[in-house]
């Protein structure tokens, strides 16, 4: 993409609204050249350069520094700016950078508790050049993540913290270049109490990343080993034991954000997916049942995550009421995909010559992890039973 | 309309709703002066549809938020409508040809001789537009009115057939059908908003219920079986709600068709499961539980059905999709 003079927004001018930011982003979207329709399937290392270049033709044009403050890139608005980003780029059927992904998830909570770490790290991931991951689950702490390992011990010598231990399901990990880290502090019997969150580079000695073949063939997942890595304590994100409370605030955007930016997505793969049946011919009755019902399932997502978004915006926290966001997600995907694997039959499983059949296969095996990530879908059914409903403990 | 107003208006509502027999409710209201109040505050009407749908009170007030929103030419012309057959789109209910109207539709309360009753046909045929009726059983003797046998026991729903000729009725055309959408997307509106308020009435009675009942030394509402199903059915009323939200800030035709649709479904998943964790005493006629799921299964296949309704936006999708590749194309041609 060239960036078009006419329609970029005025940077240090007074901020835009997010109305006003939505009809000029997709004015300067139309503008551009159409991208080349993506072949047939790319790899995750080629999602991700794509989506280097994307970061940078936006970032020059100055859409992605809307809804960061200026100390980290940015240059103003709020949440409500970047969820217009997403939604306008998904309209004009542009795929979302994987790296804003992560992006979304970790960076508000970097600009709260770490302001000195944002400034550091997030000028380079807005302008595309560097990646960000997250490192919360462990291989004995899944859904329990209250009971992980990993350890930061505190050097008073020379000021760093040693880690030691394992994380793993990093998405991104082996192209990532910093990691957020959640890590032990306290004894291992302090569960919540006695964690911390630290920024660890990722080219640190002592670091190592692997990545996990996922079940589509994809490295999407990693799992990083910390072996005596040493982080100075000016990479520490809130305060030594209050790791939880920033693991909190950040699932909060993944709640949200992260399931509007969904939303957005998966309009844009099902209307992929009609166009494609369409152009097979193949509109039968039952098709319009299915496709029907993944649109009244993606409604609810972005009616639900929209609200969230604004309560974000106003600086408001988001309950336990999010968990009921986030199942709505996981019913949206397994509708959009399980719909692609059942619509596109026999091509979906016997045929992968057809055009779209290795990305739908892909991202089928994607969205079966929508009901596990960020806390498994029984997990938020019990946040919901317990502190929505109160409902008699188990 | 801030938090107190909406807590004060509700219990105020939750006050008539409770203590009017059915059909007193909207005389109630009107004499705590509820046209003025909506006349100001539309959305009051949201917290009523959900009030009555919470206290499974069957009404025809759905009539009131029809009426409200005719815009010209038909504001204030009319008292009660009758609502097309639900297959609207394989049997069109009131056929406009050149001799009258034939009606084949529902009201939900059975009209007295001089009320003005909105009828609307459907396009005919490309020679005969669709048109807007409104006329009185008085003048439209060819009408036949008799009880509807609906699931709904408690409501009082007539099904109204025959025909209106031209010369009883003043009729308007309906060229592009707008009158007619109109008026089906306040109904779906409020019809959907009825049904939420009956998805969380439903919700409550399961969690009275799971609280209360005691097996195997414990409140069933800890097991997780029955936990877990009560969650998915919470977050289906979530799902409704927010998409009613957007349906009351846009007015629009789509917005009530997802929220009528998606509360459908919701509201048949929830009965199920808030059903099975109630257990034997949920299927007495003397629990509550029957009484949310006739009125919400009446509404959906009277105003719906949201089967019907989540086809058309599964044929919607495909057409758009069709409509932007040719245009696509074309432009592709052109340039």
């Amino acid at each position: 993409m060239t960036a078009s003079q006419q329609a970029r927004p005025d940077s240090g001018a007074e901020t835009l609204t997010p109305e006003e930011f939505r009809v000029r982003l997709s004015e300067w979207l139309r503008a551009q050249a159409r991208p080349s329709p993506a072949e047939d399937h790319s790899s995750l290392e080629e999602r991700i350069s794509r989506g280097a270049r994307l970061i940078a033709a936006l970032y020059e044009a100055g859409w992605n520094r809307y809804g960061w403050p200026s100390a980290v890139g940015g240059i103003g608005g709020d949440i409500r700016h970047r969820a217009v980003l997403y939604d306008e780029l998904c309209r004009a059927d542009v795929e979302i950078p994987e790296q804003n992904v992560i992006l979304e998830v970790v960076a508000p909570a970097l600009v709260a508790f770490a302001p000195d770490v944002a400034a550091r790290r997030l000028p380079g991931v807005l302008r595309g050049e560097e990646i960000l991951c997250q490192g919360f689950s462990e291989p004995e702490s899944g859904s329990d993540l209250a009971g992980l390992r990993c350890r930061a011990t505190f050097d008073a010598a020379t000021g760093d913290f040693v880690v030691n231990g394992q994380k793993i399901w990093t998405s991104f990990g082996h192209v990532a270049d910093h990691i957020v880290l959640l890590c032990r502090t306290g004894t291992t019997e302090s569960r919540s109490r006695g964690l911390t969150m630290l920024l660890v580079d990722l080219r640190a000695p002592g670091v190592d990343v692997r990545p996990i073949r996922f079940a589509n063939g994809e490295n999407e997942l990693s799992e990083v080993f910390f072996h005596d890595v040493r982080v100075s304590q000016d990479h520490l994100i809130g305060d030594v034991d209050d790791g939880w409370s920033v693991a909190t605030y950040l699932l909060q955007f993944e709640r949200g954000m992260y399931a509007w930016m969904r939303q957005a997505v998966l309009s844009s793969r099902l209307r992929m997916l009609a166009a494609q049946l369409d152009s097979r011919g193949d509109g039968g009755d039952g098709h319009r049942e299915r496709l029907g019902a993944a649109v009244l399932a993606i409604a609810a997502l972005r009616a639900r995550s929209s609200h969230t978004v604004q309560t974000l915006a106003l600086g408001d926290t988001v309950g336990p009421a999010a968990s009921m966001d986030k199942l709505l997600l996981a019913t949206a995907e397994h509708a959009v995909y399980d719909a692609s694997r059942d619509l596109l039959c026999p091509d979906f499983a016997l045929d992968d010559t057809q055009p779209g059949i290795l990305q739908w296969r892909a991202e089928w095996f994607y969205s079966r992890a929508a009901s596990i990530y960020g806390g498994a879908a029984e997990i938020q059914r019990t946040i919901i039973a317990d502190r929505v409903l109160n409902l008699p403990r188990e | 309309m801030d938090n107190d107003f909406e807590r004060s208006l509700r219990d105020t509502l939750r006050a008539v709703i409770s203590e009017s027999a059915s059909d007193r409710i909207g005389k109630e209201l009107d004499d705590l002066g509820w046209s003025e109040l909506v006349s100001e505050t539309p959305l009051a009407f949201s917290l009523l549809y959900d009030e009555l749908g919470r206290a499974a009170r069957s009404t025809a007030l759905i009539d009131q938020l029809v009426l409200s929103e005719l815009g010209s030419p038909l504001a204030g012309c009319c008292d009660a409508v009758v609502y097309q057959a639900p297959a609207q789109d394989l049997r069109p209910p009131a056929q406009c040809n050149v001799d009258g109207i034939i009606v084949d539709g529902w009201a939900m309360n059975p009209p007295d001789m001089d009320e003005r009753l909105l009828i609307w046909s459907a396009k005919h045929s490309e020679q005969s537009p669709a048109a807007i009726a409104i006329t009185t059983l008085r003048s439209a003797p060819g009408l036949d009115i008799r009880p509807a046998n609906t699931l709904d026991s408690e409501g009082s729903w007539v099904r109204i057939t025959g025909r209106v000729l031209h010369s009883e009725a003043e009729t308007i055309t309906d060229f592009h059908g707008q009158l007619r959408d109109g008026v089906r997307t306040s109904a779906r509106r409020a019809a959907a908003a009825e049904m939420a308020g009956l998805a969380h009435g439903i919700l409550g009675l399961a969690i009275e219920h799971v609280a209360t009942r005691t097996q195997f030394g414990r409140p069933i509402g800890s097991f997780q079986a029955v936990r877990h199903r009560l969650a998915d059915a919470r977050t289906l009323a979530a799902g409704t709600d927010a998409l009613l939200e957007d349906a009351w800030d846009t007015g629009s035709a789509e917005s009530a068709d997802l929220a009528l649709a998606y509360a459908g479904h919701a509201h048949r998943l929830i009965g199920s499961h808030c059903l099975q964790v109630c257990g034997a005493m949920g299927l007495t006629w003397e629990h509550d539980l029957h009484r949310y799921l006739r009125r919400g299964y009446t509404l959906d296949a009277a105003f719906g059905p949201a089967a019907r309704i989540t086809e058309y936006f599964g044929a919607q999708l495909i057409a758009r999709t069709a409509n932007s590749e040719s245009r696509h194309s074309a432009e592709a041609r052109s340039t």
